[in-house]
């Protein structure tokens, strides 16, 4: 419609790719959760999210990257406050930027040809001869309306919350437990202790880790060591197993939080990148 | 006596073993005591669970039977009376620590063997794999259960597997051949012994016992890896895999048949590199389904020497020497039923072949 055409026509993005390895790394994350994300441009961050519509098991994820930590040279404009948003197949964006890492260079526009929008990745090449690979993923634009509906969940404060251990040693057992059962029960309480379960007619495994942190809370009190303070809540392993796609950004601070019955979130800090996952609890 | 007892929950009682200690141990009001029927103890997981991958064949929902007595412990699969391969673990090998109930010759049991698996590398298979996982393993036939304890740098895991009727159908309490010898070759003098304890228990033996009634016509001691070589070239898209042994040439044939062609191995019998012992009587050639034959390209990888059998039904006994990365030796047997055919036209075909080189 009009407005829309007028909103697309005063929309402009463009930038160069510094760190590719890391923003390669966030998309190769994302394609493990939903086949389509949107993708959200400020002048301050690049957000991916998927709002769970139309995923499996209703996972939520918001992320954040800082600009001057991944961009230069980085321009967006729009009508909506230089606010753009659009959908894009994630995995196309992650096979476009495959070379990235090794290229000279690599910049990303916005652009339309014949009325449909594109996200245009070009990566420069010098070797074996100077060369340029231009590669187009059509986007669907989201109006001012439809990101505004986008609104990351409200939780109340967590029940308990609980530092992970080493990601890397949770998805191990966790691809395992995935195996057995389609459900997992998580319990953590405030004296360090987590543990993920499965039980079901042929098998009961519980795995637990033991002397875990819990992080101060900005604008809480610190946190008070309590073996009675317990929450007990049970997702599907599907979404775990999404949610620990994130292992290979190799971040150190991962807290889960466990607000019962509603929702497990999990806060990710990684250099300039914000995570925030939510799973659905199962009843 | 009974055997070491369990408390609430997990095994603390378990590792004290001896019977006098599980008296003493079992009084607290509020904790049960129960009993298990053998208990073991391992520090690393890698060996055995190395040696016990080799018999997944099937991608879930595996099935295996577990006879464990005294002398240690044995896991077996068996695809309806076509195929079937036994994991021997005679408990000085494997465990270092083995307590088996008094009360008992033997149990059998009943598992999901994939369940199993996966239980057994809960913290994954991956090289990178920084620490020993340690597992200690009890059976308690009263709950129907299999419990697993796995321990990595400590995270602790507990697996309780519920376990199905043996569902035994034929059952042979002695396995011999029919000149009254062992059924286990010797292939390792100290690591027959075992299996020979361990087979004369009362197991599962359907298919063995059947391979033992028939007479047995050719028998090979060969290399594990040349062996695995000459697998490996085959062309696994066929649906069989033919072996030829004989007395005259080729003496050892491997082959496969597809749209794309054939593919033979051939060793002579008086390649020593090869063959430790080369005994044929007769010219058979018998096909054997390529799906059963692919575990023992996995239990190959691992093996040092194999023995292979064939009898007078045509069907093939393979028995492995299993060397993992600890020097742990253990014993795979497997036995194989030919795919009926034509097994004597076959021998005809071969015998007219002129030969490439002579």
């Amino acid at each position: 419609n009009q407005s829309q055409a007028c909103e697309a026509a005063r929309m402009r993005f463009h930038c160069k790719l510094q760190n590719a390895d890391l923003f390669t790394q966030m998309c190769s994350t994302f394609e493990k959760i939903a086949k389509v994300i949107v993708v959200h441009l400020t002048p301050q961050s690049v957000r991916f999210i998927v709002t769970g519509a139309g995923v499996q098991d209703n996972i939520q994820v918001f992320s954040q990257m800082n600009v001057p930590a991944f961009f230069s040279e980085y321009t967006v404009e729009s009508l909506n406050q230089n606010e753009v948003a659009f959908e894009i197949q994630i995995s196309l964006l992650e096979r476009a930027l495959k070379q990235a890492t090794t290229a000279m260079a690599t910049g990303m526009k916005l652009m339309k040809r014949n009325g449909t929008p594109y996200l245009s990745v070009g990566t420069e090449f010098m070797n074996p001869c100077h060369q340029t690979v231009i590669q187009d993923i059509q986007v669907t634009l989201l109006t001012a309306g439809q990101l505004a509906s986008i609104q990351e969940p409200s939780v109340r404060d967590p029940d308990v919350y609980v530092v992970m251990p080493p990601l890397r040693q949770v998805r191990a057992v966790i691809e395992r437990m995935k195996n057995m059962s389609e459900t997992i029960t998580i319990t953590a309480n405030m004296a360090g202790e987590l543990s993920f379960k499965l039980d079901t007619s042929q098998v009961t495994v519980t795995t637990t880790y033991k002397d875990l942190d819990h992080p101060n809370i900005e604008g809480h009190p610190p946190p008070q060591l309590d073996k009675e303070k317990r929450a007990e809540v049970k997702v599907s392993a599907k979404s775990m197993t999404k949610f620990l796609g994130c292992s290979q950004l190799q971040m150190n601070n991962v807290i889960l939080c466990i607000m019962v019955p509603k929702v497990v979130v999990v806060h990710a800090v990684f250099e300039e990148v914000f995570l925030t996952y939510y799973l659905p609890v199962m009843t | 006596a009974p055997l070491p007892c369990e408390r609430s929950g997990a095994m603390d009682g378990a590792s004290s073993g001896a019977a006098t200690s599980a008296t003493a141990t079992g009084t607290a009001g509020d904790q049960q005591v129960v009993q298990f029927q053998f208990y073991c103890k391992l520090a690393n997981t890698k060996p055995l669970a190395t040696v016990l991958g080799t018999l997944m064949y099937k991608p879930k929902d595996q099935q295996a039977v577990i006879v464990a007595h005294k002398q240690g412990i044995c896991f077996l699969v068996e695809e309806s009376k076509k195929f079937q391969c036994r994991v021997y673990l005679p408990q000085a090998e494997n465990f270092q620590q083995y307590e088996f109930s008094d009360e008992v010759q033997s149990v059998e049991l009943r598992i999901n063997f994939s369940i199993f698996m996966e239980c057994l590398n809960i913290f994954g298979t991956g090289v990178g794999q920084q620490h020993a996982t340690a597992m200690q393993m009890a059976y308690n036939s009263a709950q129907s259960r299999l419990i697993l304890m796995l321990e990595d740098a400590g995270v602790i895991t507990e697996a309780l597997i519920h376990t199905l009727d043996s569902g035994l159908t034929m059952r042979d309490l002695h396995v011999t051949s029919p000149d009254g010898a062992p059924a286990a070759p010797a292939l390792a003098p100290a690591l027959a012994a075992a299996a020979d304890a361990l087979s004369s228990a009362p197991l599962q033996d359907s298919m063995s016992a059947i391979f033992n009634r028939h007479p047995t016509v050719n028998e090979v001691i060969m290399q594990a890896q040349l062996l695995r070589e000459a697998l490996s070239e085959m062309d696994w898209s066929d649906t069989h895999v033919r072996l030829l042994l004989s007395p005259d040439k080729p003496y050892f044939r491997l082959s496969t048949e597809s749209v794309a062609g054939s593919i033979e191995m051939e060793y002579p019998k008086d390649a020593t590199e090869v063959f430790d012992k080369f005994e044929c009587k007769q010219t058979q050639t018998n096909r054997y389904s390529v799906q059963f034959m692919k575990p023992a390209l996995k239990i190959l990888a691992v093996s040092a020497k194999t023995m292979m059998r064939t009898n007078t039904r045509g069907m093939l006994m393979m028995q492995f020497l299993v060397m993992t990365e600890e020097h742990k030796s253990n014993f795979v047997d497997f036995v194989v039923m030919p795919e009926e055919g034509d097994e004597q036209s076959d021998d005809q075909g071969g015998a007219n072949d002129t030969p490439l080189f002579d």
